[in-house]
């Protein structure tokens, strides 16, 4: 079960020199169902990747509660996995040392058991014949996916992903998306995914959780209707789109300008 | 082309035919290697020679006193080939290699101490001021407190070689653990690895590219420390090699203790780079 | 004044003229004895250098002289510090700077790359040098006989030599290694059937940490002063065996050859500042042990251990052990150069004559000749009917700090050749 419960969360960090405080975030609240795929959407600055190391137990709110499955978040844990922008894969393990990590730290599980495992999400994101590479012979893209894999080869109940698809290009990035809808579709759970692209967000989420500027608070909480696969030139998928972006519009002004360039690139 | 001609023309195809001009690579000689690892030491072959002329012919017609002063390299490699054939100098270079490596097992313990300073930022604080305060201090200056304690003998030599290589690891350390992306161990955190797996498995890994550099440095410093280590309380060794020849003028057999010296540090600061590339084989920072 | 009266009486008039004769003919000989010698006994005026040799020194490079010194080294160090602190150079027209060094083999390399014009060492040391063909010439002895000795631990059980014989493991020894002492304890062991390697084995510990007498060394094997320091100031160690059985020891004195063979005034002026030096330190050996105690080297020395040393060293034997004695010192020291050759220390096989050519007595003979001392044959520590030949061992007895009940009488029947003065007496030949 991954039923997560976010209450009336904030957190503030200490000025430095200056001496003022920074409100990240400012009492957001929402909760993501169990097997629910959620987006978390906001310009840079909005605390969404805040938000998600608060959840993913890296560091602690400063107000309010998070639950999961009724069980208070307080530190990491292989219930709530990550995946990060950057990969954060293990440099010196090959592809299937990688994936097999989680599984060893348990220590429960038999050797063939895991080589089992470890097959099956090698499998699952694709990269079958790649098993002895190390991440330094692989393209973004794979890396990327072995992160996937590493990250469900242990079961979490939540899958967490920072702007996973953020450094590759255009198309990779396109095709990373549909290929984390098709994991997701074989193997469901919760996902929480945080990204600052309207399009990822509708593609890929049953619910997107739109937060606002710092401090960061929720400006809308929606539910996407839509039928899966989803097609951007679908009616339902524009004006979505242009509801969201109205949204984000609303923010100052200057700071837009440069946000636009990077989100909508048609625009 | 048609696809028939193409795989017409392959079967009857041979360099002349076709146009191509394909070159068959020349498997390189002896000589050509030779010639070209020559070229590569041209500098220090020149060097060679000016010095042969130097002291074999221009000195002595100076002033034969000087030569004394600094021979020919001829003469080096007369009291190297004697050295070499009566066994001393193996002997000597295997004493002072024992010490080194003795030493180098000991300076291991400041892996752990720099890890746990990289990573609990109260040991840091605590024993970070010892160590700042220390470290500067050269090891020849330690010889006096080091007979105190251990007497004379092996363990006094080594334990001022092990000063030599203690530091450089012990920073190295400290640095590499300070520098792992912390992703690297979130991902770890968030795949549920517990403290001690993160220390052994991610730390200790992420942080050897970092570790082996300051083995390489440490190693170094420590068999430059050889000579002065030597100085007390050695009868064998490079070091004892030449501060003992410097008792009775024999500055041939000075060069030939420092160019063995150098030599061998070179070699096995070659033989921790390979070895490095080796193990770490995405990492720059090893094998550079 | 007489009267004419007085005056008129012949034999008067003869006994006056013969006193006035007696008068003039013996009031310069008067005064040219009261003017003639210094308190110590060097006669004056001194003689200076000439320009042209100045000239010379400052051409080559060499002006001020640099004289190299070795401040532990007893014996040596009073005189050398005494030429420095008393300008007997500068007495004679020659500037100087008096450079300290640890050891001889030290002094060794600034002689042969000639920063140094003027070195002091002990015998392995000048072997070297003569091995090398550096040019150097020997005009004066310092520190005679020199004590070495094996020390142990006041709580060591050793009494003796032979007590290391079956040390398992092998018996450390801490040495200056290539020194002197080397030569003294290879020579000791091999006479008291210990094998270094298996019974001994020797380690380098320079006299600084000899004196600490450090955890596992059986025995150290210091010459004066560390030796004196370690027995008789701190009394942390016993003597066990003593250095003078196995050889006659001489330090030298000695000049880079260029000095001799062209300005012999400036070499001759070293030599008498060397002896003057030695007169001087037997008139004043209190003044003396202050002057070295007023070195940065040896601050830390105890007053009474630098007076003890000096009476040693510098007023045991006749002033005439400043002498060369070629002949005698190349039978000696070719013993040395044998056992050096055997050890693979020397690369030359060198022979006594090698070592007399080494040796420039010249100077020393014109300044006893100045003095009216006789030039001796032997080092004054070989008594007359002495029953050793040199060069042949082992030998039997002769004058040592041991031996000696007081210091060597001087001047005695037969040691002058002319008058001399000293401490205002008057001694005739």
């Amino acid at each position: 079960m991954g039923t997560l419960i976010v209450d009336r969360v904030g957190k503030t960090y200490p000025g430095n020199k200056t001496g003022e405080q920074t409100v990240a975030l400012d009492g957001v609240s929402f909760t993501v169902a169990d097997n629910e795929f959620c987006a978390l959407l906001g310009h840079s600055g909005c605390g969404k990747t805040t938000l998600l190391n608060l959840i993913a137990g890296f560091e602690q709110p400063g107000s309010g509660s998070i639950t999961l499955d009724g069980v208070p978040v307080r530190r990491p844990g292989r219930e709530r996995a990550v995946v990060f922008q950057d990969y954060a894969l293990f440099p010196w393990l090959t592809v299937e040392g990688n994936i097999r990590f989680g599984l060893e730290t348990q220590g429960r599980i038999a050797a063939g058991e895991r080589q089992r495992i470890v097959d099956e999400h090698i499998r699952l994101v694709g990269l079958a014949g790649f098993e002895r590479h190390l991440p330094h012979q692989l393209s973004g893209g794979m890396r990327q996916r072995v992160a996937i894999a590493r990250a469900l080869a242990t079961d979490p109940q939540v899958l967490l992903l920072d702007e996973p698809f953020a450094a590759l290009d255009a198309q990779n990035r396109l095709l990373m998306q549909d290929e984390l809808a098709r994991i997701w579709a074989s193997e469901t759970k919760t996902m929480l995914l945080v990204t600052h692209s309207i399009e990822e967000a509708i593609r890929l989420a049953d619910r997107i959780v739109v937060l606002s500027r710092r401090p960061g608070r929720v400006r809308e909480n929606i539910v996407v209707d839509l039928p899966r696969p989803r097609h951007e030139d679908s009616a339902g998928f524009i004006a979505l789109r242009r509801h969201i972006r109205n949204l984000l519009n609303d923010e100052p002004a200057d700071q837009l300008a440069v946000e636009a360039a990077s989100v909508f690139p048609l625009a | 082309m048609s696809s028939s001609e193409l795989t017409a023309g392959r079967h009857s195809r041979s360099p002349g035919d076709a146009g191509f001009n394909i070159q068959t690579p020349r498997v390189p000689t002896f000589l050509s290697l030779s010639l070209r690892k020559l070229r590569q030491f041209g500098f220090v072959s020149l060097l060679i020679l000016a010095w042969q002329y130097i002291s074999g012919v221009w000195l002595p017609a100076v002033d034969a006193t000087l030569v004394t002063l600094l021979p020919p390299p001829s003469a080096v490699a007369l009291a190297a080939r004697d050295l070499i054939v009566s066994g001393e100098l193996p002997a000597h270079l295997w004493a002072s290699l024992q010490r080194e490596l003795i030493a180098f097992a000991f300076a291991l313990a400041a892996i752990p101490l720099g890890i746990a300073m990289g990573w609990w930022k109260w040991v840091n604080e605590q024993i970070d001021p010892l160590i700042e305060t220390l470290r500067p201090i050269p090891p020849i200056a330690w010889i006096p407190l080091s007979i105190l304690w251990f007497g004379i003998g092996d363990a006094q030599n080594q334990f001022i070689i092990f000063l030599g290589i203690f530091f450089p690891i012990l920073i190295n350390t400290v640095t590499g653990v300070k520098g792992i992306e912390t992703n690297l161990i979130r991902a770890a955190q968030s795949l549920g690895a517990s403290q001690w797996h993160i220390l052994t498995r991610v730390v200790l890994r992420a942080a050897l590219p970092q570790i082996l550099t300051g083995i390489r440095v440490g190693f170094g410093f420590g068999w430059m420390a050889l000579v002065a280590a030597e100085l007390v309380g050695a009868s064998s060794g490079l070091g004892f090699l030449i501060n003992d020849a410097r008792s009775v003028l024999r500055t041939d057999i000075i060069l030939v203790g420092m160019l063995t010296i150098g030599f061998t540090g070179f070699l096995i600061d070659t033989l921790v780079r390979k070895l490095a590339r080796r193990l770490l084989p995405w990492s720059l920072a090893a094998t550079r | 004044m007489q009267t004419q009266s007085q005056l008129r009486h012949p034999f008067r008039r003869l006994a006056v003229a013969l006193g006035l004769a007696a008068t003039l003919a013996g009031g310069p000989v008067l005064a040219a004895e009261k003017a003639q010698f210094t308190d110590w006994g060097w006669p004056q005026p001194y003689e200076k250098v000439s320009e042209k040799s100045i000239n010379w020194l400052k051409d080559k490079g060499w002006w001020p002289l640099t004289v190299a010194w070795q401040p532990p080294f007893s014996g040596q160090n009073a005189s050398l510090v005494t030429i420095n602190r008393l300008d007997f150079l500068a007495k004679r027209g020659l500037e100087a700077k008096f450079q300290a060094f640890n050891s001889g083999p030290d002094i060794n390399e600034a002689i042969t790359s000639g920063k140094a014009q003027v070195g002091n060492g002990g015998n392995f040391p000048l072997t070297t040098l003569i091995d090398k063909n550096v040019p150097i010439k020997v005009v004066g002895i310092t520190a005679p006989n020199l004590k070495h000795q094996t020390i142990v631990p006041n709580d060591s059980p050793v009494k003796s030599l032979k007590d290391f014989k079956g040390s398992n493991p092998p018996a450390v020894i801490g040495i200056v290694t290539g020194s002197s002492a080397e030569f003294y304890f290879q020579i000791a062991a091999a006479e008291n059937g210990l094998a270094v390697g298996r019974d001994v084995v020797l380690k380098n510990l320079p006299l600084s940490e000899q004196i600490q007498l450090p955890k596992g060394i059986a025995a150290v094997v210091p010459w004066d002063l560390t030796a004196s320091l370690i027995t008789q100031e701190k009394k942390t160690g016993r003597s066990i065996d003593v250095s003078y059985p196995y050889n006659i020891y001489q330090g030298s004195y000695y000049l880079r050859q260029e000095l001799v063979d062209n300005v012999p005034d400036v070499a001759q002026a070293l030599t008498d500042a060397l002896i003057e030096a030695n007169l001087w330190i037997r008139l004043n050996p209190e003044k003396t042990a202050d002057l070295l105690g007023e070195e940065p080297n040896l601050k830390n020395v105890p007053k009474t251990l630098l007076l003890q040393q000096v009476q040693e060293y510098n007023n045991l034997y006749k002033p005439t052990y400043v002498h060369p004695t070629p002949a005698f010192w190349g039978q000696e020291n070719a013993r040395i150069a044998q056992w050096l050759k055997q050890g693979n220390r020397l690369q030359r096989t060198l022979t006594a004559k090698d070592y007399e050519n080494a040796f420039a007595p010249q100077f020393a003979d014109k300044a006893f000749a100045k003095l009216g001392w006789k030039i001796p044959t032997q080092p004054a520590a070989i008594p007359k009917n002495w029953s050793g030949k040199v060069g042949q061992h082992p030998y039997p007895e002769y004058d040592t700090y041991l031996t000696l009940k007081a210091p060597q009488a001087f001047p005695e029947k037969g040691d002058l050749t002319k008058a001399w003065q000293f401490n205002g007496k008057s001694f005739k030949p």
